[in-house]
């Protein structure tokens, strides 16, 4: 375990490194250390943001004191509560139909694995939400089956429906709201990843268990309307 | 009440703004010269943070409706009020069917115009800033378009007609063509020395596909091709980020919350107005600068804000 370091980033914000990898243990201290800095409310700290494995803590430049807060931060992110809450269990329902699946037929010409071994093998694996960020909701996702990994579109479209399931490189998420996309869409789900005026807006949280649940059409319809 | 004859460019209604939901992958937006936005509401007594409304270069008109006080600061978008120039960085009076003109940019990009009371706007999670990506806050989530309508929160008429000027506050950004303070980051000492130099000695070009997302600029450092991979971290306003093909991209108040491309360093919270006041098609020079030179600058502003707030409890009526 390598130890934590601190620096400033800009005058206006703290970077806190606790590796250089993607991996889900040091996520995990992450997303602890992110926690138990969120949860001081220091006075001139603005926000607390987790990544990989990084937390940026932005403060307010006047912040006196500053040499001191990193120091406390620092001994606060090396004596953490090992490993933080035990991860929260979300099931993802998505239709992986070709109507909602535009892609999945490139998908299996490139992997050369059948729709359904698509479908099986993308929804048999436990995925880490390691944080939120890029777009309001969005969880960047780790536990791809790297047989299922392809590169992205040479052109994005224009437009990707919200709800869209779709693969990156080796990557898998989720767009939480209609926007220009370069992901193979393989299938879509009924649920809102983020409403701003709903409580919490969220469906997801750093450090989230997810596991995609295949439905049907007609229960994406159902699940559309109830949702 | 204010009457929007043409939003120009881009209108929207902003604050300082919305921290604490970065987590969430919500963006902050804000105001891009949030010192203006700062000094404007601190001209009229209001919270530094009330709404405001941000213009961009020429074209907004506005119609009175009801009799308000104004104060405009950020670039010179020569402003006339019924056809008579209206000064910067101070408040002014606007009567019922007076008519507001911003024809054309003189000196930077971006004004804020605030009014007694600040506007009213919708608020989302703790901020009036306009989401434009996400579709909320500020004014029902989008730009202003022709026919609607804004209010003052609280108007009301100064105690004591206000009498100074901040002349010396008018742009301390905008007229500078000084370089940007620059705070290094990591990437720096990855680039070749070539592209080291020449960054702190070369102006760029702003590019015409910047926004409220980013400056782009247009000359190439090619050593960024071989910086290594960064993984995604949280970005701030002012990050000079280098994709593959070395055009940087200095973050703005729309920046997306994280960010995977390998960070060179941070312009100085002291010039991101300027940075705000860039137009397409300018040149900007940085020059690297140190962490005690940036907050001995800072600390300089901010004594300059308190003084715009002291000047200002005199005119206006304490709440």
């Amino acid at each position: 375990m390598t130890l934590p370091t601190i620096r400033f980033l800009g005058d206006a914000a703290l970077l806190i490194e606790f590796g250089k990898r993607i991996d889900p243990e040091i996520n995990a201290r992450v997303l602890a250390a992110w926690q138990a800095i969120a949860s001081l409310r220091l006075p001139g700290v603005r926000d607390v943001v987790p990544a990989y494995a990084s937390v940026t803590v932005h403060i307010d430049p006047a912040l006196p004191e500053q040499d001191l807060l990193c120091a406390r931060l620092l001994a606060l992110c090396e004596d953490l509560p090992f490993a933080g809450r035990p991860a929260r269990r979300v099931d993802i329902p998505v239709c992986y139909e070709s109507a909602f699946a535009p892609d999945m037929d490139e998908l299996c010409a490139y992997t050369g694995l059948t729709a359904s071994e698509v479908v099986s093998r993308h929804s048999a694996t436990d995925y880490r939400v390691f944080f939120l960020g890029f777009t309001p909701g969005f969880p960047y996702l780790g536990g791809l089956d790297s047989s299922l990994a392809m590169p992205r579109r040479e052109t994005p479209r224009t437009r990707v429906d919200a709800g869209s399931v779709a693969i990156g490189g080796e990557q898998t998420g989720i767009y939480p709201s209609a926007s220009p996309g370069g992901w193979r869409i393989i299938g879509r789900t009924p649920l809102s990843l983020f409403k701003h005026d709903r409580q919490p807006s969220c469906l997801l949280a750093p450090g989230d268990a997810l596991r995609f649940l295949p439905i049907t059409g007609a229960e994406f319809s159902a699940l559309s309307v109830s949702g | 009440m204010l009457e929007c004859i043409s939003p120009g460019l881009l209108a929207t209604v902003q604050d300082t703004g919305r921290y604490g939901m970065q987590s969430q992958g919500v963006g902050t937006a804000g105001a891009m010269d949030v010192f203006a936005l700062r000094v404007s509401n601190a001209l009229l007594g209001n919270r530094e943070t009330a709404p405001a409304l941000e213009l961009t270069l020429g074209g907004a008109e506005f119609r009175a409706r009801e009799t308000a006080w104004y104060a405009l600061c950020g670039a010179d978008l020569s402003a006339t009020l019924d056809g008579v120039e209206v000064p910067l960085c101070a408040p002014f009076r606007v009567e019922a069917g007076q008519k507001l003109r911003f024809p054309l940019a003189r000196t930077g990009q971006r004004a804020c115009l605030a009014i007694r009371g600040g506007f009213e706007a919708e608020v989302v999670f703790g901020s009036a800033a306009t989401d434009l990506r996400g579709g909320f806050g500020g004014f029902h989530g989008r730009a202003l378009r022709s026919g609607d309508h804004l209010r003052a929160s609280r108007a009301g008429e100064p105690t004591r007609l206000p009498q100074r000027v901040f002349t010396s506050l008018a742009h301390p950004a905008v007229m500078s063509r000084e370089p940007l303070a620059f705070l290094a980051a990591e990437a720096l000492e990855q680039l070749s020395a070539e592209d080291r130099e020449r960054l702190f000695h070369d102006a760029f070009t702003v590019s015409r596909a910047s926004d409220r997302m980013g400056l782009r600029l247009e000359q190439s450092l090619m050593s960024a091709a071989n910086l290594a991979q960064a993984l995604s971290a949280s970005v701030t306003f002012g990050t000079l980020q280098l994709p593959p093909d070395g055009r940087g991209i200095v973050l703005g108040a729309d920046r997306q919350t994280t960010g995977g491309y390998p960070v060179a360093g941070v312009v100085a919270s002291v010039d991101h107005g300027r940075l705000a006041q860039l137009r397409p098609g300018e040149s900007v020079r940085f020059r690297i600068t140190s962490a005690s030179e940036a907050r001995t600058a800072w600390l300089a502003r901010e004594r300059q804000f308190a003084q715009v707030q002291i000047a200002a409890s005199a005119w206006w009526p304490q709440p």
